[in-house]
């Protein structure tokens, strides 16, 4: 079923909205759940919750084009929450790894950046991502958005581990240099 | 502000690109477009310097002292091509594996059926005897411009092409080098070849970004380390669709690039990351 069908679903508030969700997406929620928690009662958990997520967010929303992207971000949001809770106990690898790789992006560090809103850092973001090619941005995304290990990318692609690492390098120091032209600087 | 902060608000990023990162790309068959004007004039042609390399350790079979003239064809005046050397013989496979010589007994000799399609006629030559004489493609390599055969009065002849014989201007005409080779569009194969120009391995093309990344952040022309003893040695040849290739000395050990006008130094960070690619 395309996409805006499964919206109008949610939209005309049919129960099959969530069936059809699920037969086409469910799947690949719960393996990026599951990369970020790692555990998998919690990302089916995460699943289930994106599904009510979206059953409650559409409408107002109506994300006929991006669906996908939709509900992975709820999936994506819910699965770092549990790692933040669960972070209490013990600080996740994973996220602990990737935050020190983008702590690399940031020109400035601590209180520097506290005064800056959100929105600006995203859209200085979006635009950054908008002036690298393609197969670089998909990398990044990969890599920081679905949070693939490196060896996943590298396999996926086609590509060695090296080219991978030292692409995501290259990117993490454009990146940083990118925001400190912006202004994003203390 | 910290990096796992960032990490969230990478969650907010456009829906098109968390769309686009479901799909895989392509990417050993399609270029992304390269950025890397900074990498200026190192990856100027070794080729000439290659050509006096390899001229002083070849024994001159005739014992005669020869002048060759570079020529030009009708249809791009702006490639000159020289007699071919020693070094490229063996990509063609003019010379039998191993030769360390190149001369009339053991180079390749042209018949007809090495006469490919036309591709013009000399126009430009200091040999006035070579003005007119038509042009072909060398059959076994068709699809290249970077090797030809000339119909010479003495016979045929094989010649190369080289595209960047001018050094570029530092810093500012490397973009025009890789365009005349439309790199990296035309990128077709990566090569490590050893200090005699044979052949050790192959690179995914893909690395060819990465590499002209790490070559633009070298420092500033470091006369010193010619005189240095290196190790490890080895040249750095990409070559593209027509087969005209740029080539490049890399010393890992010290490390820094030869690359026609001088040594270039690199930091020990970007040299470990250079060598990780070279790796196989």
């Amino acid at each position: 079923m395309e996409d805006a069908q499964i919206v109008d679903l949610f939209l005309q508030r049919r129960e099959e909205a969530i069936t059809e969700t699920t037969l086409k997406y469910g799947g690949r929620l719960q393996s990026l759940a599951f990369v970020i928690v790692e555990d998998g009662q919690t990302a089916d958990e995460c699943v289930n919750d994106t599904y009510l997520q979206a059953w409650n967010a559409i409408p107002p929303h109506e994300p006929r084009t991006y669906l996908y992207a939709f509900l992975a971000r709820i999936t994506r949001h819910l699965a770092l929450n549990c790692c933040r809770d669960r972070s209490r106990l013990k600080r996740k690898a994973l996220i602990t790894s990737l935050s020190t790789e983008m702590e690399q992006c940031l020109p400035a560090r601590d209180d520097g950046f506290d005064q800056l809103e959100e929105k600006e850092l995203r859209d200085a973001l979006n635009r950054f991502l908008q002036t690298i090619g393609r197969q670089k941005r998909y990398l990044f995304i990969r890599r920081y958005w679905y949070m693939d290990s490196i060896e996943e990318i590298a396999r996926q692609c086609g590509i060695s581990e090296s080219n991978v690492k030292t692409t995501l390098y290259r990117l993490r120091t454009g990146l940083r240099s990118y925001l400190k032209k912006e202004g994003f600087e203390r | 502000m910290n990096g796992q902060d960032l990490l969230e608000i990478m969650e907010g990023i456009d829906p098109q690109y968390i769309e686009e990162g479901a799909k895989k790309p392509l990417f050993r068959n399609k270029w992304v477009r390269f950025g890397l004007i900074a990498a200026a004039c190192l990856l100027v042609g070794v080729t000439a310097y290659l050509l006096g390399r390899g001229k002083s350790s070849i024994p001159d079979p005739g014992g005669e002292a020869t002048v060759a003239y570079s020529i030009t064809l009708n249809d791009d005046p702006s490639v000159p091509y020289f007699p071919i050397s020693y070094f490229e013989c063996f990509r063609y496979g003019l010379l039998p594996e191993g030769a360390d010589y190149m001369g009339e007994d053991n180079l390749y000799k042209i018949t007809e059926k090495d006469i490919g399609e036309p591709m013009g006629i000399v126009t430009g030559s200091m040999d006035p005897s070579l003005i007119g004489c038509k042009v072909y493609h060398f059959a076994s390599f068709s699809e290249y411009a970077s090797i030809c055969i000339i119909d010479t009065p003495e016979g045929y002849q094989f010649f190369e092409g080289n595209k960047w014989f001018k050094w570029p201007r530092r810093g500012t005409a490397f973009q025009e080098v890789l365009s005349k080779l439309d790199l990296p569009e035309a990128i077709e194969r990566i090569e490590v070849l050893g200090p005699g120009m044979e052949h050790i391995r192959d690179l995914d093309v893909s690395v060819f970004e990465e590499i002209m990344t790490l070559l633009g952040r070298q420092r500033d022309k470091e006369t010193t380390v010619a005189d240095m003893e290196t190790e490890g040695e080895c040249i750095l040849s990409f070559t593209n669709r027509q087969g005209f290739r740029l080539t490049l000395d890399y010393y890992p050990s010290l490390p820094c690039f030869y690359s026609g006008d001088g040594f270039y130094v690199l930091s020990k960070e970007d040299a470990d990351l250079l060598n990780d690619l070279l790796k196989d």
